[in-house]
């Protein structure tokens, strides 16, 4: 005990680096794993949503008609297409991300989890990586159908650009999904209803199917970069389609970046006080709220 | 003097109960909080089996949580190691584990191994040696033929015992066990408490801290016992010493002949402090409480004169059972008390 | 009889109980507002964005079009959605599933009254979402407006819909019983398989000829037509592009090809249902619980 020689009074930085690394790649295993063991992902994950992506952009067809509009109407299925396939990310984020820890909760790991030595930022990092990996597959199958199916046009600016906004983006994304994870750590029910509920605002905020700086105020576009997506996307459609932008590709990534810092660190903050809040009101442990 | 292993002091806790949210409001003298420790003290040696007994929702689980860094203290103090489990948690942690015997926690894509390898990784057990425990942990459960099946694959029973091994892969040195044998079958129930006396054994440093409902298991690992009910402790010794306490005076129980004499005098002999009788078609029970052991020759004698023929004669030994319902189920106790002042309840 | 009708009452009292006793009612009545509506403003920023790019070239009638059709569509989404997850639940979670099916109730009605809970949450979500519609946007409200809604025919088509979105949601839900958690994002995908075949924010003439006939085949598009029609009166004939191959039947025979089509789909229902809780029965996945 920690005056005794038995158990060490604080652990070294390297020891504590070293578990966060085994808690994240241990629990990432579990996800990555049932990529390869689930046998319904790859038609429930994939094929089911690139169908969906086709009514939007379906409906681009039949109100900007191709044989008139030929290049807006391939620019606009392009959007549809990456949106569709940036928003598997966002999805998992909420779900796998946001919803997680309630799901852990249920099944009776996240107390052994909080109960264990491992930071629980590790853990989360664990979910994101494990996700991130799984997500990546899935929106590349989804990306690929979809410029394949409708003949979108890829020919981006610049290929390390595309490369680094979609790296910053995801991290601040996955930032994003461990401060829900810890909001909702305290949540029951309301967490999965608050997940659900997300889901909409954002595609309409992040503009998922149309150029947003098309269509809302520079005021309201300018305020919905604060969700990665929104920046993200953004920059990537400019990258890759050069359509006009809220702000300049580099200015988004800036915000990127600074938005990735900042969501880890108040994850980090959120997390241990929201955990504290969580066994003061005994709510680590309570099962089907 | 040591450290203990585990120290409560007046450890309280108390829930909000929920607020109104649909339909009708609670009735304005309905309880706001309910309190599921109230002022608990405990002190736990350093490599001590120390058990916890008592009904449901007496707050064992409660205590459990908080001494397990899982659950806030609303007041009171409570230490693991001599560390704070509020203020010093994370360094409480690297050296406990908890095992509820009632839950199955676990990854249903993964298999057995995979499962307990992903949480001995949280204590930092490097993968060889989590791999080496793992083997030594499924061959204790009888779980080896298992290891490379999915945990959605298994039984709850199987679950229960992936969850025992998981307890004791990361070597704690202070280990909660909350009904680790609940709904095992006679084998393994048998199997698992013989391991844990030995993991006792093997490193007299180990603390354990064991909650069961049952009372043979209790009696039979715990060096002391801590009853508990309704959020307070009502006693705490070594078993031997709360079996004592039940029994003021040493019981022996007489099956006499129908038609046998004498048992009504018995009552009035020097020795006897209490006797009592039922009789029924095939025989003549008497209970007799006395002040000494050797008076029982005497009580013998008395039949014997009377023409009585004994059939049977037993000395009644208290259980944990008996403490238990003596201390916790006193309407139990009471209705029993008009056969023999002293006498178990069931006995 | 009676014994179903208790059956089905008990359990649509628990769909509800679950659906809102987790937030206080005004929470309850926000959480049914933004949902299908900011769903349905997602479409009508897609309208502004097309008129944008096309200098406003876009017909107007296709705002209404969209913002209708797409509030309606979200009952299927609600009910479908709803029974998967009520089977995932009450498997996984609550760890009921088993329980219900040892009971003495008809399981098929339970789900049935489980369903019930989710068409009422679906319909009020449907007349908020076009109520929001119709307070924002002078072309709704030309739609709406212009013909007047066809009660009698809007009772038609709600009433075989609701034995339509019953249907429905017992094939997912009983696909659900063989599948792990994630199944209940089967009926996600499914619905948007439906979304686009049954041309929900598109007419389905633009879809491939053999996509449309597979479109022509499920009784959404029946109702879907049927709902518009009923709500807003027939597309305009100077608007060709929302024409589709539905556009010279009557409300009649829509509403014959809806009644034929949907109890086609509810003697699948019922046959799907019985095979997949036998095979769950079989496999023992009634208890299953198995968490990613």
């Amino acid at each position: 005990m920690p005056e005794s020689p038995r158990h060490p009074a604080t652990p070294s930085p390297r020891h504590a680096a070293k578990l966060f690394v085994a808690a994240a790649l241990a629990r990432s295993y579990a996800r990555v794993a049932w990529l390869f063991r689930s046998r319904s992902w790859m038609i429930q994950e994939t094929v089911l949503p690139v169908l969906a992506v086709a009514a939007f952009a379906y409906s681009y067809q039949a109100m900007l008609d191709p044989r008139s509009n030929p290049e807006v109407a391939a620019q606009y299925t392009g959007l549809v297409v990456l949106g569709a396939a940036m928003t598997t990310f966002w999805l998992n984020v909420l779900w796998g991300m946001g919803a997680a820890l309630y799901w852990e909760r249920d099944s009776g790991n996240l107390e052994l989890f909080v109960m264990s030595p491992a930071p629980m930022m590790g853990v989360l990092t664990g979910m994101a990586l494990g996700g991130m990996t799984t997500t990546f597959v899935r929106a590349t199958v989804i990306a690929t159908a979809g410029v394949l199916l409708f003949d979108v046009p890829v020919n981006p600016t610049s290929w390390p650009l595309l490369g680094l906004v979609f790296f910053l983006t995801l991290t601040a994304l996955y930032g994003l999904g461990m401060m829900f994870a810890s909001v909702f750590l305290r949540w029951g029910r309301e967490a999965w209803h608050l997940v659900n509920l997300l889901q909409e605002p954002v595609y309409l905020l992040t503009g998922t199917n149309f150029p947003v700086s098309a269509i809302f105020p520079k005021a309201v576009a300018a305020a919905a970069t604060l969700i990665p997506l929104t920046a993200g996307m953004d920059a990537m459609r400019q990258v890759l389609f050069r359509t006009p932008g809220i702000f300049g590709v580099w200015e988004e990534v800036a915000a990127l970046a600074v938005l990735s810092v900042i969501f880890l660190f108040t994850a980090r903050w959120l997390l241990a006080r929201l955990e504290r809040r969580a066994r003061e009101e005994g709510k680590l442990t309570v099962r089907w709220q | 003097m040591d450290t203990p292993a585990i120290r409560t002091e007046n450890l309280t806790r108390t829930y909000r109960l929920p607020r109104r949210r649909w339909g009708k409001a609670p009735a304005p003298d309905a309880p706001r909080e309910f309190t599921a420790l109230a002022g608990v003290t405990l002190d736990v040696r350093p490599g001590e089996l120390f058990g916890l007994l008592g009904p449901n929702g007496a707050g064992k689980t409660t205590l459990i949580k908080i001494l397990t860094t899982l659950l806030a203290p609303t007041s009171g103090t409570a230490e693991v190691g001599g560390l704070d489990v509020v203020s010093q948690a994370r360094r409480i942690r690297p050296f406990i584990n908890m095992v509820s015997g009632g839950e199955s926690s676990g990854y249903g894509i993964l298999n057995v191994r995979e499962n307990l390898w992903l949480f001995a990784r949280m204590y930092g057990v490097p993968t060889a040696l989590a791999h080496d425990r793992i083997d030594s942990m499924l061959g204790v459960v009888g779980l080896t033929e298992k290891a490379g099946s999915r945990v959605s694959h298994l039984s709850t029973g199987q679950r229960q015992k992936m969850n025992f091994c998981r307890g004791f892969i990361t070597d704690p040195k202070v280990l909660f066990l909350d009904e680790p044998t609940l709904g095992l079958d006679v084998t393994s129930a048998r199997a698992i408490r013989g391991f844990v006396r030995e993991w006792m054994k093997q490193d007299p440093s180990r603390t354990l801290l064991l909650t069961t409902h049952y009372m043979a298991e209790a009696d039979d690992l715990c060096d002391r016992l801590a009853i508990i009910d309704q959020g307070k402790v009502l006693a705490c010794d070594t078993p031997g010493n709360l079996k004592k306490r039940v029994q003021e005076y040493p019981i022996f129980e007489l099956s006499l002949a129908p038609g046998s004499g004498g048992w009504a005098k018995l009552g009035d002999l020097p020795g006897v402090h209490q006797s009592t009788a039922v009789e029924k078609p095939e025989s003549i029970e008497v209970k007799v409480a006395l002040f000494e052991e050797p008076a029982i020759g005497a009580v013998v004698q008395t039949l014997a004169t009377n023409g009585a023929r004994i059939l049977a004669l037993k000395k009644v030994e208290p259980t944990l059972e008996d403490v238990f319902i003596e201390l916790v189920g006193h309407g139990l106790a009471d209705a029993e008390e008009t056969t023999a002042k002293g006498a178990p309840a069931d006995a | 009889m009676r014994e179903h009708l208790r059956t089905l009452r008990l359990a649509a009292w628990l769909g509800w109980q679950l659906e809102t006793n987790w937030a206080s009612p005004w929470l309850f009545a926000v959480y049914m507002v933004i949902k299908p509506v900011t769903g349905s403003l997602m479409l009508v920023c897609m309208f502004y964005a097309a008129r944008y790019a096309t200098n406003g070239r876009v017909p107007a009638e296709f705002l209404p079009y969209l913002y209708v059709s797409n509030a309606c569509f979200g009952l299927v989404g609600t009910v479908t959605f709803g029974l998967s997850y009520a089977v995932v639940t009450d498997r996984e979670r609550y760890r009921m599933l088993k329980y219900v099916y040892l009971s003495p109730v008809n399981f098929q009605t339970y789900f049935a009254g489980r369903g019930l809970a989710r068409v009422a949450e679906g319909v009020v979500g449907g007349v908020l979402n076009i109520a929001v519609g119709l307070a924002l946007f002078a072309d709704m409200r030309r739609s709406l407006g212009g013909a007047g809604v066809d009660w009698p025919w809007l009772l038609v088509f709600l009433a075989v819909g609701v034995a339509m979105l019953w249907a429905a949601g017992m094939i997912l839900a009983g696909a659900c019983l063989n599948l792990s958690r994630n199944g209940m994002f089967l009926s996600e995908g499914i619905s948007g398989v439906v979304y686009l075949l049954s041309g929900v924010v598109f007419p389905i003439a633009v879809l491939p000829v053999w996509v449309q006939w597979i479109g022509l085949g499920l009784p959404t598009t029946y109702w879907l037509e049927g709902m518009r029609r009923a709500l807003m009166g027939p597309v305009p004939a100077n608007v060709s592009a929302l024409h589709g191959p539905l556009e010279a039947w009557t409300n009649a025979d829509l509403a014959l090809m809806l009644l034929a089509t949907t109890a086609a789909l509810v003697a699948f229902a019922l046959w799907f249902w019985k095979w997949n809780e036998r095979r769950a029965w079989q496999l023992g996945r009634l208890e299953e619980n198995a968490g990613v």
